[in-house]
C-alpha cells in the first residue's frame, strides 16, 4: 500500500502543487493538468543522531589515546538498536513557501533539519541543510524571507539563515525564544506600519505574540482556549488585524491580535455532531462509563483568500467546514462538505482545494471552490511512489488529538 | 513503616478538615490552630515541570479569584481585592521566605509559588495558623501560596508588569546537561519574567551550587532587559539579608557553613 500524502502546499496562483509522502516531497505543475516536474527524498540514515553520537564517542577516544598513548577504555562500539526497537517513523513534518515563493522549505526527522530548496521552473534545487537539535513542528519565514523560525517539540523557536550556506553546530545554536511546552506553530506577522511580531502556539492553549527580531520582548498572550491550539492563520483580507485559532476545544477563535483582545468565538460542537463516527470516540483509558465521550479537534485551518473564507479540517474527520471571516474577524458557518474518507490534510490557492484523505487509492482531490464540485486526482496520487507497511502504525504521529492532555496527577 | 505512614495519613486528613473550615471562615472564633509539624508533609524533592500535571491555574490573569488566597483585602463593596499581588517566590518550598517578608512589606501582597502538593499544603495551612494566631494584628494576612508550574502557567496568573519582584531561592539544580532546560532560569523564560516584571521591577537569586549561579549570572547578564545590581545595591537591600537568612534551605547552608550566592537584576526598559 502506498503512504498518503501527509502534506500538500499549493502556490499562490496554484500552478504548482507540493506533495510530502513519508520521507519524499513531489513537485507538480498546473494548473490544467498536474504533472510531476521533480521530486526529492531523505536520504539522510534514520540513525542519524546514534551515528553522530558514535562519532563523537570514537574522536574522544582517540583524543585519548593521543594523549595518554593507551588508555583503559575498550574502543566504542557501534550503536546498533536492537531487534525489538520500535521502527523509526521518518517525515517531512512540514513543508513551506518562503513569501516570494522562490524557496522552499522543509523539516525532516533523520537528523532533524531544516532543509532549503531553490524552485527554478518546478525543480528542486537544494540551498542548504541545517539539522537542529530537536524534532521541529512548524516553520514560518520573516517578512522579509531572510529568516526561517522553526518551533520544536521542546517548545523553543531557533532562527535559521535562509540563504546563508553556513551551517551552525548544532551545539550552537541558541533558540531565539521558547515556551516550556511542545510547541504546534509559528507565524510572523506584521502590524500594516512596519512593525514585525512572532506568533507561537503551544499545548499548553498559550498563544504568545513577541516582538521580532526582538523576540525576547513578549507583547501579549491571548487567552481563550482550554485545550491544545492546533492552528493559527492571519486571514490576508484582514488587514494584519485578525488572528485565527483552533485546536482541540468546541470553538474556533478570532482575536484582534494587535489589541489583544477576542473578536469571536464560534462554536461548532453541533455542526460536527452529524460527522462523527467510531473514529471520533475517546481512547479507552479516558472513555466514559456509557462510551459515547467523543473526542474531536481541529487539525488545520487554510485560507482562502479568493473568497474571504477560511476551510476547516478536523481530526479523523470525513467532512470540513468553510467558514466565512469578515473584514473585522466576524465567524459564520458557511458550510459543510462530506468527504469519502477521512481528512489528513489540505491546501487551497486561487479556487482550488487540494485534499489529501486515508484510503486504499485515489488519495488525493480536488475541489472547485466556485462550484464545490471535485475530482480525483489519480495522475498525481499514481506518481507517489513511498510504500507503506500498514503494521507499523504510521499514522499515529498524525494524530492531532494525541496532543490532549491527559494528566494524572 | 506503615504505622507511620498511617499516622501521616491521619495528620493529613486532619489538616484538610482544618484547612477547608479555615479557608472559608475569615474570622473564626477560638478556634485553636497550631503551626504545623514538617515532617508529615515530607516529600520527593523534584517535580517534573514539563509533565502535565492535575493543575489548577486561571485561564488568564482577570479569571483568577484572589478572594480566597487574601481574604482580608476583599473589598466588600466588589467582593474583589482592593490591590494586585507585587511579589512573587517562585518555588517558595516551606514558606520561610514569605512568612518573614509578610511584616517587611505589610501593604504588598506577597504570592508563594511551589510545585509540590504536600509541601504546598504545608505552606498553606502554616499560613492559615499564623494568621490565626495573629488575628488582633492581622499580622500575615498578606501573603499566601498557591501550587502550580510558574515555567508554564506564569502569565496566566500575572499580568504584563504587574509585579516588582521575584524572588529565585535555592532553586532545583538540574546538574545535568540534558537537564537544563529544567532550569527556573533559561534565557527563553527570562523574557516571561520580563514580561509580568514591571520596568525597575528587581529578580532576586541565591543559591549555594557555584555552577548554578554563574548559569544564572550568565543567562541574566545576556538578557537584553536584565541588568546586574551592584554588590552594595546587595548590601543595603532588606530584601537580600532576608533571603540569606529565613528559607529553610539558607538555614541548612549556614548550618553546613557552605557558600551562598547571590546576583539580583533590575527589569530595564527594552
Amino acid at each position: 500500500m502506498k503512504h498518503p500524502f501527509q502534506k500538500v502546499l499549493l502556490n499562490s496562483d496554484a500552478s504548482l502543487l507540493f506533495a510530502a509522502a513519508g520521507n519524499k516531497v513531489y513537485v507538480f505543475s498546473g494548473p490544467e493538468s498536474w504533472k510531476l516536474v521533480d521530486s526529492w527524498v531523505d536520504t539522510v540514515d534514520p540513525n542519524y543522531s546514534l551515528i553522530k553520537e558514535y562519532e563523537a564517542r570514537i574522536q574522544r577516544y582517540e583524543q585519548e589515546v593521543k594523549e595518554s598513548g593507551s588508555t583503559d577504555h575498550r574502543p566504542p562500539k557501534v550503536p546498533t538498536p536492537g531487534a525489538g526497537a520500535p521502527a523509526k517513523i521518518c517525515y517531512i513534518r512540514d513543508i513551506q513557501l518562503s513569501r516570494n515563493e522562490k524557496y522552499l522549505i522543509l523539516t525532516t526527522d533523520t537528523d532533524k533539519a531544516v532543509v532549503v530548496f531553490e524552485i527554478i521552473d518546478g525543480h528542486l534545487k537544494e540551498v542548504k541543510r541545517q539539522p537542529l537539535p530537536k524534532r521541529t513542528c512548524s516553520i514560518t519565514t520573516s517578512l522579509d524571507d531572510t529568516k526561517i523560525l522553526v518551533g520544536d517539540k521542546f517548545g523553543d523557536v531557533y532562527s535559521v539563515d535562509t540563504l546563508d550556506p553556513e551551517i551552525v553546530s548544532e551545539k550552537d545554536l541558541v533558540p531565539v525564544l521558547g515556551h516550556v511546552s511542545m510547541l504546534t506553530s509559528v507565524l510572523n506577522i506584521g502590524n500594516g506600519s512596519g512593525k514585525e511580531f512572532v506568533i507561537t502556539t503551544d499545548r499548553d492553549e498559550h498563544i504568545r505574540i513577541s516582538q521580532f527580531p526582538k523576540s525576547y520582548v513578549i507583547e501579549n498572550w491571548l487567552f481563550e482556549h482550554e485545550e491544545f491550539i492546533s492552528s493559527i492563520v492571519a486571514p490576508q483580507w484582514c488587514d494584519n488585524k485578525v488572528l485565527i485559532s483552533a485546536g482541540g476545544d468546541k470553538f474556533i477563535c478570532s482575536w484582534n491580535w494587535q489589541e489583544g483582545s477576542l473578536v469571536d468565538k464560534f462554536d461548532y460542537s453541533a455542526d460536527i455532531e452529524p460527522f462523527l463516527t467510531a473514529e471520533n470516540l475517546a481512547p479507552s483509558r479516558f472513555q466514559n462509563e456509557e462510551g459515547d465521550l467523543m473526542e474531536y479537534a481541529v487539525s488545520q485551518l487554510i485560507q482562502v483568500p479568493k473568497l474571504n473564507k477560511l476551510v476547516v479540517l478536523f481530526d479523523r474527520l470525513a467532512a470540513f467546514f468553510v467558514v466565512s471571516v469578515s473584514a473585522d474577524g466576524k465567524l459564520a458557518l458557511d458550510k459543510s462538505v462530506s468527504v469519502s474518507s477521512t481528512i489528513i490534510c489540505g491546501a487551497a490557492n486561487n479556487n482550488r482545494l487540494i485534499l489529501s484523505v486515508k484510503g486504499d487509492e485515489n488519495c488525493l482531490l480536488e475541489y472547485n471552490l466556485e462550484n464545490w464540485e471535485h475530482k480525483e486526482l489519480t495522475e498525481v496520487y499514481g506518481c507517489n511512489d513511498v510504500e507503506w507497511n500498514e503494521k507499523g502504525d504510521l499514522f499515529a504521529s498524525f494524530s492531532v488529538n494525541q496532543l490532549r492532555k491527559r494528566s494524572e496527577h | 513503616m506503615s504505622d507511620r505512614q498511617s499516622k501521616r495519613k491521619q495528620y493529613r486528613e486532619a489538616k484538610e478538615e482544618s484547612r477547608q473550615v479555615l479557608k472559608h471562615a475569615r474570622f473564626e472564633e477560638s478556634q485553636e490552630v497550631s503551626l504545623p509539624k514538617k515532617r508529615f508533609y515530607r516529600q520527593r524533592a523534584h517535580s517534573n515541570p514539563f509533565s502535565d500535571h492535575k493543575l489548577e491555574y486561571p485561564r488568564n490573569p482577570d479569571a483568577m479569584d484572589w478572594g480566597r488566597y487574601y481574604p482580608g483585602y476583599v473589598d466588600p463593596e466588589t467582593g474583589k481585592l482592593d490591590r494586585r499581588v507585587e511579589i512573587a517566590d517562585i518555588g517558595c518550598g516551606f514558606g520561610g521566605l514569605l512568612v518573614d517578608l509578610a511584616p517587611q512589606f505589610p501593604e504588598q501582597l506577597i504570592l508563594g509559588m511551589e510545585i509540590r502538593v504536600q509541601v504546598t499544603k504545608y505552606v498553606e495551612d502554616r499560613i492559615l495558623a499564623l494568621r490565626q494566631q495573629h488575628k488582633d494584628t492581622n499580622a500575615y494576612q498578606n501573603i499566601s501560596v498557591i501550587r502550580g508550574n510558574a515555567m508554564k502557567f506564569l502569565p496566566n496568573f500575572f499580568h504584563k508588569a504587574q509585579l516588582s519582584k521575584m524572588f529565585f531561592c535555592f532553586p532545583d539544580p538540574h546538574f545535568k546537561q540534558r537537564k537544563h532546560k529544567a532550569r527556573i532560569v533559561t534565557a527563553t523564560l527570562l523574557s516571561e519574567y520580563a514580561y509580568v516584571l514591571r520596568e525597575g521591577g528587581v529578580v532576586y537569586t541565591i543559591t549555594d551550587v557555584e555552577d548554578l549561579h554563574q548559569w544564572m549570572v550568565s543567562h541574566l547578564d545576556e538578557h537584553p532587559l536584565f541588568e546586574r545590581l551592584s554588590k552594595e545595591w546587595e548590601d543595603q537591600d532588606v530584601c537580600v539579608a532576608t533571603m540569606r537568612e529565613s528559607t529553610e534551605e539558607g538555614k541548612k547552608v549556614a548550618r553546613n557553613n557552605g557558600d551562598k550566592f547571590v546576583a539580583c537584576y533590575r527589569r530595564i526598559a527594552v
